[in-house]
């Protein structure tokens, strides 16, 4: 009954699924034509002819620039000391802005958050150089305890309008902060962004989540670049663990420079994991012919994934970073001349092994692959075989025994929750599911040799 | 039953083929080396998939249409950041679940009813019945959020309880209950509609 109503659904969206691949297309094309956002093309104009002077003309013109000279000299005093020239932010935890003006003394400092509150406790750093005043946050962050060995990222942002200047602020300010953490001993991790802060999306998601601007410049890089994490989720992560996100993709994020390693020194560690999740197998370390491992976000915290492979099964594990907690394992045998001796006659030809290579993630099931190899020739029914009828199938009943009798259990043991007939390019599969307490069973069997082509287990 | 079905076209017949099995990683692969070919048959091979979770989350086809075009723009924008796991329909997915949340909240003050009749379609379409349809409309109509979401994607995209835990962010043991429990509802509304 549950496959007939799947298959409906499939039916239905087969006609109401648009096809919106030119409109696809088209968005490409567009983009190419056109210039990236943001950028405006620069139009110079040319000044006219000079006009002919006179002598009253250049009296004019004297005093004028006197006059100027003298403006310019007032404004450019006043430039210099009390014009806002670089906005700088630091976020650890505590999220400290910054703003200095071209000598680089320190015109304001604002507690962006009740963190911030604590650190800057009472300090003035009003006209102060800025490496002075780094000095003195950094060492106040350090004394209150938010840059540790286990939590050793800061996120530098500047905005300042001259790219080559906020560029260079940002080179110095990281390494400048690097000799500050290693003085000591803490060997940290320094994230450095340049942002312009106008952005009307990013202000108001900061709002939103009650971080900095410059925090949530950060996360919404993060999360452009890997759909699969979701703003609302990282936003409210300490920057040392985005730093680890950032770390774990695979491409470097544009227009952030990452100096040093985040620390994971917090977390349980890869080996650590790996062991929790070899003991809860039941594999020795010597049976595992490939592995790999990451931390990631998902169910609400820092995971580890932690995947290995043995001769004739794949395991997967998500690892609580944390505490070691096991929050979800997966276990998949391969059979390939399956467990019933005899290998399959009916459509699609022979299964065979494909690979013997040990790549980690070589297709998940064999018997699949030689079906798509007989596709290939674009024949429906490979080998000109005729459908069997109904008489030839083995029944629900013996399907369901032959599952049973691979996963060691009996009918009283277990909740049946799916057995149905299911047809694959030409064979016949019956596809069975059932569970005994915390773990889910799913086979598939051959519908008239009664092989079984799959098994798989999964534990919640 | 025994269904048989001719398949007309060479198309047709690699998508049928590969409806509920792994997506080629050369595919993912091709893409990531910008050959909009690849993009095209990835597109062919899982629309399907994309629009009927669109759908599903946002009860409204011409939003869900929108995303069905944003989320392979992103697929395009991202196909660095994949890191081969031979689960793409599960990457995939997830961009469509993240798009199709974002959008609703686009909506947030303005509730969305279900403005959609499944049921009404023209007859020209000739895949599905007019009792497929209906049981459509049941799932959009009758279905709590998570359950229908849940049924849905089972159905089209060929993913296991445990894929599907991760990508609704749930325990699997929620979401093999949701679905039985959605099964359970749309088996008794269609025997009392029949």
């Amino acid at each position: 009954m549950a496959n007939n109503i799947e298959k409906s659904l499939e039916r239905v969206f087969e006609d109401i699924t648009p096809d919106v691949m030119d409109k696809i297309l088209l968005t490409l094309d567009e983009r190419e034509n056109s210039p990236a956002l943001g950028e405006k093309s620069v139009i110079t104009e040319v000044t006219p002819a000079r006009k002919k002077r006179t002598a009253a003309h250049i009296r004019r013109w004297t005093v004028g620039i006197a006059a100027a000279l003298l403006l310019a000299f007032g404004g450019y005093f006043t430039y210099l000391n009390f014009a806002v020239e670089s906005t700088i932010n630091f976020d650890v935890n505590p999220s400290i802005q910054l703003t200095v003006n071209r000598s680089e003394k320190i015109l304001s400092v604002t507690a962006l958050n009740a963190d911030a509150e604590i650190i800057l406790d009472n300090m003035d750093l009003k006209n102060v150089d800025l490496d002075v005043a780094v000095n003195a946050l950094i060492g106040s962050m350090l004394k209150n305890g938010y840059l540790t060995e286990i939590a050793n990222s800061i996120l530098i942002s500047v905005e300042n309008n001259d790219a080559a200047k906020a560029a260079e602020l940002q080179t110095r300010l990281t390494e400048e902060i690097s000799s500050l953490l290693s003085a000591s001993a803490i060997d940290g991790s320094v994230i450095s962004q340049s942002y312009t802060g106008k952005d009307e999306t990013i202000k108001s998601l900061a709002e939103e989540h009650s971080i900095s601007y410059s925090k949530a410049e950060l996360v919404s890089k993060l999360v452009s670049i890997d759909p699969t994490l979701n703003f609302d989720e990282v936003a409210s992560l300490p920057v040392n663990d985005i730093n680890l996100l950032i770390a774990a993709e695979k491409t470097g994020i544009d227009g952030i420079t990452a100096d040093g390693k985040a620390s994971s020194a917090g977390y349980i560690g890869t080996d650590t994991a790996f062991d929790i999740a070899l003991r809860h197998a039941g594999v020795t370390a010597a049976q595992v012919t490939g592995k790999k491992s990451e931390i990631d976000y998902e169910h609400g915290r820092m995971v580890y994934e932690i995947e290995f492979r043995t001769a004739n099964a794949e395991y997967d594990y998500e690892i609580d970073a944390l505490t070691g907690e096991i929050l979800d394992s997966d276990f998949e045998s391969f059979t390939k001349n399956n467990g019933s001796g005899q290998p399959n006659n009916n459509g699609g030809g022979k299964y065979t092994d494909d690979d013997d290579d040990d790549d980690l993630y070589d297709d998940y099931d064999d018997q699949d692959d030689d079906q798509d190899d007989d596709d290939d020739d674009h024949s429906h029914n490979s080998g000109g075989h005729t459908a069997p009828t109904a008489s030839s199938f083995i029944g629900a009943d013996a399907a369901l025994s032959i599952a049973l009798r691979h996963a060691g259990l009996s009918q009283s043991d277990v909740t049946v929750t799916d057995n149905d007939l299911d047809e694959d390019d030409g064979s016949y599969i019956y596809e069975i599911e059932f569970t005994r307490g915390e773990r889910e069973y799913e086979y598939e069997i051959d519908a008239v040799t009664g092989a079984v082509l799959k098994s798989e287990y999964e534990d919640d | 039953m025994i269904i048989f079905y001719t398949i007309a076209d060479e198309q047709a017949a690699v998508r049928s083929a590969l409806s509920r099995t792994e997506i080629d990683e050369a595919v993912m692969e091709r893409i990531k080396q910008r050959d909009r070919d690849a993009l095209s048959t990835l597109y062919y091979e899982t629309q399907k998939s994309v629009f009927a979770f669109a759908l599903s989350i946002l009860k409204n086809r011409q939003n869900a249409e929108d995303i069905l075009h944003d989320t392979y723009i992103k697929i395009w924008d991202n196909a660095a950041s994949y890191k081969a796991s031979g689960k793409p329909m599960a990457w995939i997915l997830t961009i469509t679940r993240n798009l199709s949340l974002m959008k609703l909240r686009e909506h947030r003050n303005r509730d969305v009813p279900l403005d959609e009749q499944f049921d009404e379609l023209a007859a020209e379409n000739t895949a599905s019945t007019r009792l497929d349809r209906i049981v459509l409309q049941n799932a959009m109509s009758t279905l709590a959020e998570d359950e229908r979401q849940i049924v849905i994607l089972h159905a089209l995209s060929g993913l296991k309880h445990r894929e599907i835990a991760q990508i609704m962010e749930l325990p699997t043991s929620t979401v093999l209950s949701k679905y039985r429990r959605a099964l359970k509802k749309l088996e008794k509304i269609l025997e009392e509609e029949n």
